[in-house]
């Protein structure tokens, strides 16, 4: 089972990575205002039918491409996921099966905490260290008394 | 009671038996679907189900609605318009009175 955990923990870490940097949210949000912006155009009294009809045309054939693309990117952020546990019969490690396991399910949990702590807390005190007041400069005036 | 009466309520009847022994069978027989999809590629996947159905209503809008009320729009201004009579030059029918009065006492003149 730890194998299996191992692979799935990396398998949701992945989706995850690919969540937050494949820019899907804003794919998404696109989509919603075109939508948006369609139902305004069609709702509006001012403008023409020649012209609601043109904006009508542009704004079907751009809507496919987002809601397509959208739904591409979502497949493809979803993919890890997808392979670890159809790849389940062939590599012989019971992803499945530690899909619904408890002890699988909450080692991935413990460990995902870790990860956001680590990442969030630790890694950017350690890059940016805080100075302390023992390694501070003097002030200007001690320093000039020094001198 | 008429015969088209028995017959639907014997149809009915026959419905009503096929779906709960279709229902009976599915329950008896369930295995794990696997198939669980989580929050948020749910709420994606609807999403672009409905961008495409969207998409779609609006390409039925814009290639057959719009096309339609313009052909529908030109044949009443066809039907709505007089003869057009070769000897005349002016639209006689489409003037009021008054303005036809002062044209006519021209061509009198």
């Amino acid at each position: 089972m730890i194998p299996a955990t191992v692979l799935l923990g990396c398998a949701l870490l992945a989706v995850a990575m690919l969540a937050q940097h494949s820019g899907i949210m804003q794919r998404f949000a696109v989509l919603a205002a075109t939508g948006r912006r369609s139902a305004k155009i069609m709702r509006s009294h001012g403008a023409s039918d020649f012209s609601k009809e043109r904006a009508a045309r542009i704004l079907a054939r751009r809507m496919l491409a987002h809601a397509l693309a959208a739904g591409a990117l979502l497949v493809v952020v979803a993919l890890p996921l997808i392979a670890a546990i159809a790849l389940d019969p062939w590599t012989g490690v019971p992803t499945r099966a530690a899909l619904t396991n408890p002890a699988a399910r909450l080692t991935i949990l413990a460990i995902g905490i870790c990860l956001v702590v680590t990442r969030s807390v630790i890694i950017p005190r350690v890059r940016s260290p805080r100075p302390s007041p023992r390694h501070s400069p003097p002030p200007l005036r001690r320093r000039l008394q020094w001198h | 009671m008429p015969m088209t009466a028995h017959l639907t309520k014997f149809a009915l009847s026959r419905m009503a038996g096929a779906t709960a022994f279709g229902l009976t069978v599915f329950t008896v027989s369930t295995v794990p679907a696997q198939a669980y999809v989580g929050p948020g590629l749910g709420l994606g996947a609807v999403s672009t189900a409905l961008g495409v159905v969207g998409a779609i209503v609006l390409g039925i809008i814009a290639f057959i609605w719009y096309p339609i009320k313009r052909l529908i729009r030109r044949i009443r201004a066809r039907f709505a318009a007089p003869p057009a009579t070769p000897s005349a030059s002016l639209p006689v029918s489409r003037l009021r009175t008054d303005q036809v009065a002062p044209i006519a006492d021209e061509i009198a003149s």
